[in-house]
C-alpha cells in the first residue's frame, strides 16, 4: 500500500517536472510567435486569444490520457510549512503586491490598512473557519453550503456570489499580468493581457494534474528573493544595514525632511504632495476600518482558499499552515512598505536636488512609453515630448517640479530598483517571479470557478470522465476570457480591483459561512437572505459610485458628506456638460463631472473600497432575523 | 478515578476545543481597530529609528497576529491531545 502511494508521489513529481518543462517552451513559443506576428499587425487581439483556445483545446483533449497521474488532493499533502507558503502565495497575490507598495508610496501611512486587512484575514481563517470546517466533506464553497444548509437555493446563491468575486480577481491578476509583460517583453498592454490570459489557462489546465504547495512553495522563496535583493542592496547602500524592515524606519525621517526642503524651494506644490506620515489624511477612520474587515473577512471567506487550503486534511495541519502563512506572508507584508518608502526617498532627493528636464533619468521613459508616467500632462515617451509638454506650462522652469510628475501607484513595484539606481535587471527579476505568482493565483479563482459547477461534493475523486473535462476546459475558458476581455479595458487600478474581490467574497459569503459554522440555528433561508443581501449591497455600491457616479450622486446626494463648494462645483459641471456641443467637448465635459461626481458619489462618505461597512452588518441582520423566523433546519454534523 | 469524573472532564475538554475563539478574537480586535487611532500620538516617540505609529501598523500588529496565531494553535493541540489521550 505504502509503496504504491510512494510510486505516485514519485510519478507526480516527474510529471510536474515534464509539465513545467513543457509549459516553459510552450509560452516561450508562444511569446516569440506573437512578437513575430505584432510587428506591423495591430487590431488583431482576438487572433491571438483564438489561438490560445485552441491550444487550450488540444490539450484538455490529450489530458484525460494522463489523469492515471492524478491524485486525490485529499490523500496527498505537502507540510504544514510548504501549504503555509502556498496558501501566502495564493493570498498575499502579485495584485496586492503591486497595490500594496503603489498605495504606500501614493498615500502614505493610510495605505498600512491593507496590509493590516489581509494579516488579519490569516488570523481569522485560523479562529473562525479552520477549526470546524474540515468536518465537512465538500471541496468547494458551493458544496459546502449544500451540505451544511441543504436544498439548491443555498449552492446556487454562494455559486453567483464565487464567481463574481473570482472574477473580479481574475481581472486583478490579468492586469497585473499585463501591466508585468508590456514591461518585460516589450509587447502592448492589451496583447500583454491576452498573452497572460492564454498562458493562465495553460497553467490552469496543466497544473489540474498535480498538487500546488510544493510550486508555490518555491515560488514564494524566488518572489521573496527577488523582491528582497534590491531592498537589502539598498538598506546596505544608503544605512549598512542588512535588514530593510528595520532600515527603512530611518528612511521616514529622511522623507519627512525632504518634503519640507521641497515645500520651501517650491519644487512641491502643498495640495499635491501628500505627507508619508500624515494619519487618516486620506482615508477616513470609518474608511480605514471598513478597509480592514473587508479584506480580513473576504481572505477567510476567499472561495480560493476553502477550494485548495482549508478544507484539505486534519485539522491540526490546516492550522499550523494559516500559522505559517500569516507568517510568511507577514514577512513579505512588512517589506512592501519598505520598498515604497525607498522608492520615494530616492526620488524626493533628485528632485530636491534640481533634476533638469533636459536630462531625466532613463527609466522615466521607459515607463513613459506603457503610459504609466506622466510629465506635464503628457506621457513621458521620450526628452522631446517632455520638452514640448512642458513648454506648455506657463510658470515652468526647466526643473522638474513633484506636480508636474505623474506617476501611476501600479508601476512602482516595477520600477522600483531603476528609481532606487540598481540595474534594470533587477526589475526583470522582480516582474518575472510577480508573473509566475499572479499566474498561479489566478489559477486559485479559477479552480474555484470550475469546482462551483462540477463537484457534486462527495467526491474528491478526481479520475474523471472526459465529458467534464471538456465542461472544466469550456468553464475556464470562458472565464478567463471574460476576465482577459475587461482587464484590457483598464476598468481600475490594481489595488482597487483587488479590494472589490474579497470584498465582495466578504459581503456574500462571510457571514453565512461563519454562522453556519458556528450557530447551529442557522438555516437556509437566513444564509440565502445574507448571501442575497451582501453581494447585491457591496455589487451595486461598488459599481455605481466608481462606474455611474453622477446618477448615483442625483439618487442619494442627501446622504452624500459632499460640502457646499463640492455641490456648488457638481451643478457648475453639470451645466457645463448640458451646455457643451455634442462630440468632443461634451465628452470632455463629462470626463470633467464624472471624475468629480466619483468623490462625492457616496452614503455617509465611505469609498467603495470599504463597501464591506454596509453589506457585512446586513448580511449578518439578514442571516440571524431571518433564521430566527423560519423554522429550524437543523442539519449540523457534530 | 470514577468513571463519571472521568466523563464530566470529558465532556469539558470537549466543550474546550469547539469553544468559540472570543479571547482571541478580542485582542485581535483591539489591535486591528483601536490601534489605528493611537498612530498619530504614537509617531512622536522614536523605536528603532522609526515613527512608533507607523512601525506599529507595518510590522508591529502583524507580530502580535502571528503570536496570536501561534499561541491559540498551540493551546488547541494540547487540548486535541488531551482528549486523544484520555480516550
Amino acid at each position: 500500500m505504502a509503496s504504491k502511494q510512494d510510486r505516485t508521489v514519485a510519478q507526480i513529481r516527474l510529471s510536474l517536472v515534464v509539465m513545467a518543462l513543457l509549459l516553459a517552451s510552450g509560452v516561450a513559443v508562444l511569446l516569440l510567435l506573437l512578437r513575430e506576428v505584432t510587428f506591423g499587425l495591430a487590431g488583431i487581439y482576438e487572433n491571438f486569444f483564438i489561438l490560445g483556445a485552441a491550444l487550450a483545446l488540444t490539450i484538455a483533449l490529450l489530458a484525460p490520457k494522463l489523469e492515471g497521474l492524478a491524485p486525490d488532493v485529499r490523500k496527498l499533502s505537502a507540510p504544514p510549512f510548504f501549504r503555509g507558503l502556498a496558501l501566502a502565495v495564493d493570498t498575499t497575490t502579485a495584485a496586492f503586491i503591486f497595490g500594496l507598495v503603489g498605495a504606500v508610496f501614493a498615500w502614505g501611512q493610510d495605505a498600512l490598512a491593507f496590509s493590516l486587512g489581509l494579516g488579519s484575514g490569516y488570523l481569522l481563517l485560523q479562529l473562525l473557519i479552520v477549526p470546524r470546517l474540515p468536518r465537512f466533506e465538500a471541496i468547494s464553497t458551493a458544496a459546502f453550503f449544500a451540505e451544511r444548509y441543504g436544498g439548491l437555493a443555498p449552492r446556487i446563491f454562494s455559486s453567483v456570489v464565487v464567481i463574481v468575486s473570482m472574477v473580479t480577481l481574475l481581472v486583478a491578476q490579468l492586469l497585473a499580468a499585463g501591466l508585468i509583460g508590456a514591461r518585460l517583453l516589450g509587447l502592448e498592454y492589451q496583447v500583454a493581457v491576452y498573452v497572460g490570459a492564454v498562458a493562465l489557462l495553460l497553467c490552469f489546465l496543466l497544473r489540474q494534474m498535480a498538487t500546488t504547495a510544493w510550486v508555490n512553495g518555491i515560488l514564494f522563496v524566488f518572489l521573496f528573493v527577488a523582491l528582497l535583493t534590491p531592498l537589502i542592496k539598498f538598506a546596505v547602500q544608503w544605512y549598512g544595514l542588512m535588514v530593510p524592515q528595520i532600515a527603512f524606519g530611518k528612511s521616514l525621517w529622511l522623507i519627512q525632511s525632504l518634503e519640507e526642503t521641497l515645500l520651501e524651494q517650491q519644487l512641491a506644490d502643498p495640495v499635491f504632495m501628500k505627507p508619508m506620515l500624515a494619519s487618516f489624511l486620506i482615508l477616513s477612520p470609518l474608511n480605514f476600518f471598513g478597509i480592514v474587515v473587508g479584506l480580513a473577512a473576504g481572505l477567510s471567506a476567499l472561495p480560493s482558499v476553502l477550494a485548495r487550503h482549508a478544507l484539505i486534511g486534519p485539522v491540526r495541519q490546516a492550522r499550523w499552515s494559516t500559522v505559517w502563512a500569516l507568517f510568511c506572508a507577514g514577512i513579505l507584508l512588512s517589506a512592501l512598505p519598505a520598498c515604497a518608502a525607498f522608492t520615494k526617498l530616492k526620488l524626493y532627493a533628485t528632485i530636491a536636488e534640481g533634476m533638469k528636464l533636459i536630462d531625466l533619468p532613463g527609466w522615466i521613459f521607459t515607463y513613459g512609453k506603457i503610459g504609466l508616467v506622466q510629465i506635464c500632462g503628457q506621457d513621458a515617451t521620450d526628452a522631446a515630448a517632455v520638452l514640448r509638454a512642458c513648454a506648455t506650462i506657463p510658470d515652468a522652469i526647466g526643473v522638474l517640479r513633484l506636480q508636474d510628475l505623474t506617476m501611476h501607484a501600479d508601476m512602482i513595484v516595477l520600477a522600483m530598483p531603476e528609481i532606487i539606481g540598481l540595474s534594470a535587471w533587477f526589475s526583470g527579476f522582480i516582474a518575472s517571479a510577480l508573473l509566475a505568482t499572479a499566474l498561479t493565483a489566478a489559477d486559485g479563482p479559477l479552480q474555484a470557478i470550475v469546482r462551483t459547477f462540477i463537484s457534486d461534493g462527495r467526491s474528491a475523486d478526481h479520475r474523471t470522465p472526459t465529458s467534464t473535462w471538456l465542461m472544466t476546459c469550456a468553464l475556464a475558458a470562458l472565464a478567463v476570457s471574460a476576465a482577459a476581455y475587461a482587464a484590457t479595458t483598464r476598468p481600475a487600478s490594481i489595488l482597487e480591483l483587488a479590494t472589490w474581490g474579497f470584498t465582495l467574497a466578504a459581503a456574500g459569503l462571510f457571514p453565512a459561512l461563519v454562522f453556519g459554522l458556528w450557530w447551529k440555528r442557522a438555516n437556509a433561508w437566513g444564509a440565502c437572505t445574507a448571501m442575497l443581501l451582501g453581494l447585491t449591497v457591496c455589487l451595486y455600491y461598488v459599481v455605481a459610485t466608481r462606474f455611474f457616479a453622477v446618477s448615483f450622486y442625483e439618487t442619494w446626494g442627501f446622504l452624500s458628506n459632499a460640502g457646499p463648494m463640492a455641490v456648488e462645483r457638481f451643478d457648475e459641471l453639470k451645466q457645463a456638460w448640458i451646455a457643451a456641443e455634442p462630440g468632443q467637448v461634451q465628452d470632455a465635459a463629462w470626463i470633467q463631472l464624472d471624475s468629480h461626481a466619483q468623490m462625492i458619489a457616496n452614503w455617509w462618505g465611505v469609498t467603495n473600497l470599504a463597501a464591506a461597512l454596509f453589506s457585512l452588518p446586513l448580511g449578518f441582520i439578514g442571516i440571524v432575523v431571518v433564521s430566527l423566523c423560519t423554522s429550524a433546519n437543523v442539519r449540523e454534523k457534530s | 478515578m470514577t468513571a463519571n469524573s472521568d466523563q464530566s472532564e470529558q465532556a469539558r475538554l470537549k466543550r474546550l476545543a469547539c469553544r468559540f475563539p472570543a479571547v482571541a478574537l478580542s485582542l485581535w480586535a483591539i489591535i486591528a481597530f483601536a490601534l489605528p487611532l493611537a498612530v498619530q500620538p504614537l509617531n512622536l516617540i522614536d523605536f528603532l529609528g522609526f515613527p512608533l505609529g507607523f512601525y506599529m501598523l507595518a510590522q508591529g500588529a502583524l507580530i502580535a497576529f502571528v503570536l496570536i496565531a501561534i499561541v491559540s494553535a498551540w493551546r488547541q493541540d494540547r487540548i486535541d491531545a488531551r482528549q486523544g489521550m484520555d480516550r
